[in-house]
């Protein structure tokens, strides 16, 4: 679990900068997914998208465009713990 | 007294004055008095039509006042000739006022030999105002404050200066769409060139102001010498396209919401359309403008720094709990072995 600090320090951030975080943090998950698909020798060609503040978008948008990359995630590690098991 | 001693002359005038009382007494009204019921038509008309003289009608107005509907032409003709006497007209110029139409040939040389005169005397000021507008740079105080002094006693100075200025800022800010994004250098000049004719115009207006112009005056008001639409406009554009921040007035006071405003839309121009609010003299609180001073945070500029700042302490925080986290399975991983 984050740390009260870490939550509070998070409410802070400009509205824009909370969308940044969260895509940024996405984006290093799928890079860990990548070492990890490499690491079993499969298919590593998968990217997850960055968001970019200057593209105004809507809240709709915003949502679509991260599930994208938390649905694209999740069928990457399904595949390596398929490979696992 | 008894009837029996009464003569027949007091008996008689007896009965006779009974008979008289008797005709009185039931009605207790005097014969002589008119009676509704005894009126034809005709009086029962005429005796309503004096009654309305006296009452209000149904619009509360007494139907004897003169009201304008009631008014013939030529009394609504007198009426209005009776007022504009009194009043000045939609130019401002008051009736009674000597027009050109009314003089004679001497008197309109005369006038004529004036003007010409007075506008000799105005050309060095034009001059140097116009030099102004081709330089914005003052480097003379004094000789500024002579010029727009000389420009509150004669409105043509007032009227050349400001419409050549504006017009300059229109057309520098029309120019600056032309100019290549990746050109920083043309970029800048651009930017500091309107930075330069914006201030001149504020210090003049400001000017102006601390010297008692009023600027409600009919004529060359603040609406005349206010800025276009499209320039603010333009302004704003160029902010958001070259993704840069003009040095402009800009309102003091607006606490973070603005600076968010600030941020999102680029609010620095609408300071020049309080700047008007501010010299028509109306009530100003947070819009109150102020000068740009170098060196000072602008409203973005704090509303930046800011974020940095938050931004930074959630990294810092974040940092922190990923080295713990690591630490902590460092740490089980070492009790496992």
């Amino acid at each position: 679990m984050m740390s009260p600090n870490l939550k509070e320090t998070f409410k802070e951030l400009d509205v824009n900068d909370k969308k940044n975080v969260i895509s940024r943090e996405l984006i290093l998950i799928g890079e860990f997914v990548k070492k990890m698909k490499e690491h079993y020798d499969l298919d590593a060609d998968f990217d997850i998208k960055n968001y970019d503040v200057n593209t105004e978008t809507n809240e709709d948008d915003y949502l679509l465009f991260i599930y994208e990359d938390i649905f694209e995630i999740e069928k990457q590690l399904i595949s390596v713990l398929s490979r696992m098991e | 007294m008894n009837i029996d001693d009464l003569t027949d002359d007091q008996i008689r005038l007896l009965e006779a004055q009974n008979k008289l009382i008797g005709k009185f007494r039931p009605l207790d009204i005097h014969p002589d008095r008119v009676n509704i019921d005894s009126m034809d038509d005709d009086q029962i008309r005429t005796l309503e039509a004096q009654a309305r003289r006296y009452e209000p009608g149904p619009s509360g107005i007494h139907p004897d006042r003169v009201t304008l509907e009631s008014m013939s032409y030529d009394q609504l003709r007198t009426l209005e000739a009776q007022r504009n006497r009194y009043e000045p007209g939609p130019s401002g110029i008051h009736p009674d006022r000597v027009t050109i139409d009314s003089m004679d040939d001497d008197q309109i040389k005369t006038i004529e030999a004036q003007v010409f005169a007075r506008k000799q005397t105005d050309i060095p000021f034009n001059q140097y105002l116009d030099s102004l507008v081709d330089s914005p740079v003052i480097e003379n105080e004094q000789q500024f404050l002579d010029a727009v002094m000389r420009s509150m006693q004669s409105n043509s100075v007032m009227e050349r200066f400001i419409n050549k200025l504006t017009e300059k800022i229109g057309q520098k800010v029309f120019d600056f769409k032309s100019i290549d994004k990746n050109d920083k250098a043309k970029v800048e000049a651009a930017k500091s060139e309107i930075e330069q004719l914006v201030g001149l115009y504020q210090k003049f207006l400001y000017t102006l102001k601390a010297n008692g112009w009023n600027f409600q005056t009919i004529g060359l008001g603040v609406e005349g010498m206010k800025l276009d639409d499209s320039v603010s406009m333009g302004l704003w554009r160029i902010q958001k396209n070259y993704d840069i921040e003009f040095k402009l007035p800009i309102p003091a006071d607006l606490g973070e919401d603005y600076g968010k405003a600030f941020e999102r839309e680029a609010k620095m121009v609408p300071g020049l359309t309080m700047m008007y609010d501010d010299l028509r003299g109306r009530e100003v609180n947070w819009h109150q403008v102020m000068n740009y001073h170098p060196g000072e945070l602008t409203p973005s500029q704090r509303y930046k720094q800011r974020r940095e700042e938050r931004m930074r302490k959630f990294e810092q925080a974040r940092q922190t709990e990923m080295q713990t986290s690591l630490e902590k399975s460092m740490a089980v991983q070492g009790m496992v072995r």
